[in-house]
């Protein structure tokens, strides 16, 4: 992946064994919002992001950070 | 079709309404929508200067083509 906003939603979504929809219930969005943040497409704001950070039980940095390389 | 506080009661609807996705589309697409405004704004005043039209026509033609290109804007940037 490019230089950019990086997450691992998917990946914890797979540890969790939970779908896009299942997630997207839980947080309170469409399944369209976890989808786009997923594939990069979509930068989630401050609170979503620390919502799906809670969600999965982890640090924020730990499911999305800042990457430099292109 | 339902408007207003028939929304509130639909949960399901009210969520997609107010999706954080959503609404920063909608807010790209009332962008889209006011550029799309201003410049045919600043083309009809150019046109205008040259072509004799009514001001009454010029007026509905500028206003269809902001509110319309808001209308597809939204369609384009909620597409599947």
């Amino acid at each position: 992946m490019e230089g950019g906003l990086q997450n691992k939603i998917k990946v914890q979504r797979a540890i969790k064994n939970i779908t896009q929809e299942e997630l997207a219930t839980q947080i309170g969005v469409t399944r369209k919002t976890i989808n786009t943040i997923e594939n990069g497409k979509f930068i989630p704001s401050v609170v979503l992001a620390l919502r799906l950070a809670k969600f999965f039980g982890i640090a924020v940095e730990e499911l999305l950070h800042w990457s430099d390389e292109r | 079709m339902r408007l207003g506080k028939e929304i509130h009661k639909d949960h399901q609807a009210w969520k997609a309404l107010n999706d954080e996705f959503f609404l920063h589309n909608r807010d790209k697409a009332y962008a889209a929508g006011f550029w799309a405004l201003m410049m045919s704004t600043a083309f009809f005043t150019v046109l205008t200067i040259y072509v004799d039209m009514p001001a009454l026509l010029v007026s509905k033609i500028i206003l269809y083509v902001g509110v319309l290109s808001a209308l597809v804007a939204t369609l384009y940037y909620n597409r599947d």
